[in-house]
């Protein structure tokens, strides 16, 4: 879905980005981590094709950013870390003046208006101004712009800065409800804990260098980090999940072990029931969700760069 | 029919009720009152009326215009509206006209009042057309000024959007005080005067939203070329020339050439000083030079300059002896060569002030020294009497020889010492070599 190849960006006298290159597979949420200066956001613009970058090569679902920056636009939804809305504006207003702004015909706009409200639960603030709302159904309103005409790929940066838990919370449960109807999500966030709820992929920055591109934590397309934990110790249980075809990256402790499986929900159910049929006195059977923090702090520990500020 | 969302948006922002009502009121109780307070009653209406006009119009206006740009900026509300549908005309025609409605609203009740109170014998018609003519092209002066702006810095000041207005208005007044003069004379045929100037007028506007709409591509990201710049220069050409002429009604084909020539300086000049110059899209333009398609890549400034090189060429192949027997010139040609040498040593100092890192300051910078060699030092060596030396720091038609060879050895330094720092950040770092 997105494509990125030696992309580089420099403000004057200053590289932003250094010959960065990843690829995100459709439907899945990547999470975009970094310390302050990294160039997450700078990334995210130039794959909106708002900045052009002074060299390397973008593709979004198909489109050469470069060559053809309004394709992507229309591709693209995006929320700056500082999102501006009209505040003199209602949201009413703010949302039919996103639906003519993004060319939705006059006849299906205000079926999008009330959807785009249902989903970021607005809809009873229809007529109230958006200056006159709490930083929450602010940001709220700006993902509603960004998503009325329903793009493929959403480029969020730093959503939830400034939000309360309960309000990180329905961002949350938002994303992975935009990424089951198909959108392509790419998140730039400080706060790892909450990015660990949604993510499948994660791009660590460092001064402008990708410095991990991990997706094996995607559920879909990629092994699924799994835990099984045992009443009581089992012999031979290496090697009965060796012989086990999809399952690698078997690590054996005293009385469990995780692995990684390649395999949707149905063949999770298979696993399972295969391992008990084989008389494994399983008592937990868990997909293990990627630990952004341990991941990140390791790669910077390797990468010998420590930025105290990073959460 | 299309609905303009642009257009739309800002009549949601400027069309309140309370203002709907507000203007009017305002307006007619004041235009009631200069009428029973003054003794010569409708023509202090139908003059009050102009002034107020003026007011609405021309000032609140074209600040308004400039800021409909700069306010996106402050309130990040323009990378969303670059990122939407909206195409570059009609973000162009949006801005200009919605983000002025309101200004229009209370011009259109003064020009109302003024229609009313005019004597029919009056030019009143075209007076009409002639302030509209006038708002329409501050306005887009305002917005081509407040694009400019950010094209070169994303930022937002207090006050820059009156600061653009001031700039935007200013070639008003003398337009209008023009079309209240005498007769013009333009190519050997005599106008009358606001004829004329209503025609000037209604091109010089439509240049200017041409130039909006070109700026607004640019942001929108679409590709530009010069060529519509290049195009306003030689219309720019053509206009001016038309003023040259003797007094018996002829026409020397050098003068003509002179003011070209002078006026290709000057637009290359304008265009430096206004164009962002980020090293890394000279470094693309370097690139495109190697691969073609450098017409994408060209700014405005370096074609306006090939341009000022032909008209300069042109004008070493006229007859000089015009100028040299009416300005008592010693060698016209060498003056002309000065001319255009100076031109690239100052381009020269621009870039190499850009080249610095610091782009806020640079132009100020290049600014200030332009102000210290053209200004300060020689007026020191002249109140010094040291005549001769001034010949480092203007063109000087009284030593032509000297003024051209001394010239061209600042042209030679100060490109030397630019590609030194071109090289010291550049040249050498492998970083740079796949861009």
């Amino acid at each position: 879905m997105i494509s990125v190849n030696r992309l580089n960006f420099e403000y004057p006298g200053v590289r932003a980005l250094k010959d960065v290159s990843f690829s995100i597979k459709p439907g899945s949420i990547t999470a975009l981590v970094g310390p302050n200066g990294a160039g997450k956001s700078t990334l995210l613009r130039c794959l909106a094709a708002l900045d052009h970058p002074i060299s390397g090569a973008i593709k979004v679902d198909g489109i050469d950013v470069l060559e053809n920056p309004r394709d992507c636009h229309r591709k693209v939804g995006y929320l700056s870390d500082f999102f501006g809305l009209y505040d003199d504006l209602t949201v009413r207003q703010c949302l039919t003046y996103a639906t003519m702004a993004h060319g939705l015909a006059p006849q299906i706009q205000e079926r999008a208006i009330m959807d785009a409200a249902f989903r970021l639960e607005i809809s009873d603030r229809l007529e109230s101004k958006a200056g006159s709302l709490s930083r929450g159904l602010r940001q709220r309103l700006a993902i509603a712009q960004s998503i009325i005409h329903n793009p493929k790929i959403l480029l969020l940066d730093e959503p939830a800065s400034g939000l309360d838990p309960e309000a990180r919370n329905s961002l949350s449960k938002l994303f992975l409800e935009l990424r089951d109807h198909g959108m392509t999500l790419l998140v730039s966030s400080h706060i790892l804990t909450e990015l660990e709820e949604y993510s499948t992929n994660l791009i660590i920055l460092r001064n402008g260098e990708l410095i991990e591109h991990c997706t094996g934590c995607s559920q879909n397309y990629a092994a699924v980090p799994m835990r099984i934990s045992l009443a009581s110790e089992y012999d031979g249980l290496y090697e009965t999940l060796k012989g086990i075809n999809g399952i690698t990256d078997i690590n054996i402790h005293v009385a469990s072990a995780s692995f990684k499986f390649r395999g949707d929900a149905a063949a999770q159910h298979l696993l399972l029931k295969a391992l008990i049929d084989r008389g494994m006195p399983i008592k937990a059977f868990t997909e293990e969700k990627i630990n952004f923090h341990a991941t990140y702090f390791a790669t910077s520990k390797n990468d010998r760069l420590q930025d105290e500020d990073f959460l | 029919m299309k609905t303009n969302p642009e257009f739309k948006r800002n009549i949601w922002l400027e069309f309140t009720i309370p203002r709907i009502i507000g203007m009017p009121l305002v307006l007619f109780t004041a235009f009631f009152f200069i009428k029973i307070s003054s003794k010569s009653g409708l023509e202090s209406s139908a003059i009050s009326s102009m002034i107020v006009f003026g007011m609405i119009v021309f000032l609140w206006g074209t600040r308004a215009a400039a800021e409909s740009i700069i306010t996106e900026i402050r309130d990040r509300t323009w990378d969303c509206q670059r990122m939407s549908a909206i195409g570059p005309w009609d973000m162009t025609l949006g801005k200009l006209f919605g983000s002025t409605i309101y200004q229009w609203y209370g011009g259109f009740i003064c020009l109302l009042i003024y229609i009313t109170s005019s004597k029919p014998a009056e030019n009143v018609l075209k007076n009409v057309i002639l302030l509209t003519l006038c708002g329409i092209f501050s306005h887009g002066l305002g917005l081509l000024a407040g694009l400019l702006s950010i094209r070169k810095e994303r930022r937002y000041n207090r006050g820059k959007g009156s600061a653009l207005a001031v700039f935007a208005v200013l070639p008003v007044f003398p337009v209008l005080l023009k079309a209240y003069g005498d007769n013009i004379s333009w190519y050997g045929h005599t106008y009358n005067n606001i004829d004329f100037i209503i025609g000037s007028l209604f091109f010089f506007t439509v240049w200017t939203i041409f130039g909006i709409y070109r700026l607004m591509r640019s942001e929108l990201q679409m590709r530009s070329t010069s060529l519509a710049w290049l195009l306003f220069v030689v219309f720019l050409i053509f206009y001016s020339a038309g003023f040259v002429n003797n007094a018996d009604g002829s026409y020397t084909l050098t003068g003509r050439l002179t003011v070209s020539f002078l006026i290709t300086v000057f637009s290359t000049y304008l265009m430096i000083f206004t164009e962002r110059k980020y090293t890394v899209d000279y470094l693309r333009l370097i690139k495109s030079f190697k691969t073609g398609g450098c017409k994408n890549e060209m700014p405005c400034w370096m074609a306006t300059l090939s341009v000022a090189f032909v008209a300069g060429c042109a004008l070493l192949f006229a007859d000089s002896s015009v100028m040299e027997n009416v300005y008592k010139i010693k060698d016209f040609r060498a003056l002309t060569v000065s001319f255009f040498f100076f031109l690239l040593r100052d381009i020269g100092i621009i870039l190499y002030f850009n080249l610095s890192g610091n782009l806020k300051r640079a132009d100020m910078a290049a600014m200030f020294s332009f102000i210290m060699l053209y200004i300060f030092i020689p007026g020191i060596l002249l109140l010094s009497h040291y005549n001769f030396i001034t010949i480092f720091f203007w063109p000087r038609y009284e030593y032509p020889f000297f003024g051209v060879v001394t010239v061209l050895i600042e042209v030679i330094v100060v490109y030397w010492i630019l590609y030194r720092r071109w090289n010291a950040t550049y040249g050498m770092n492998d970083n740079y070599n796949n861009v």
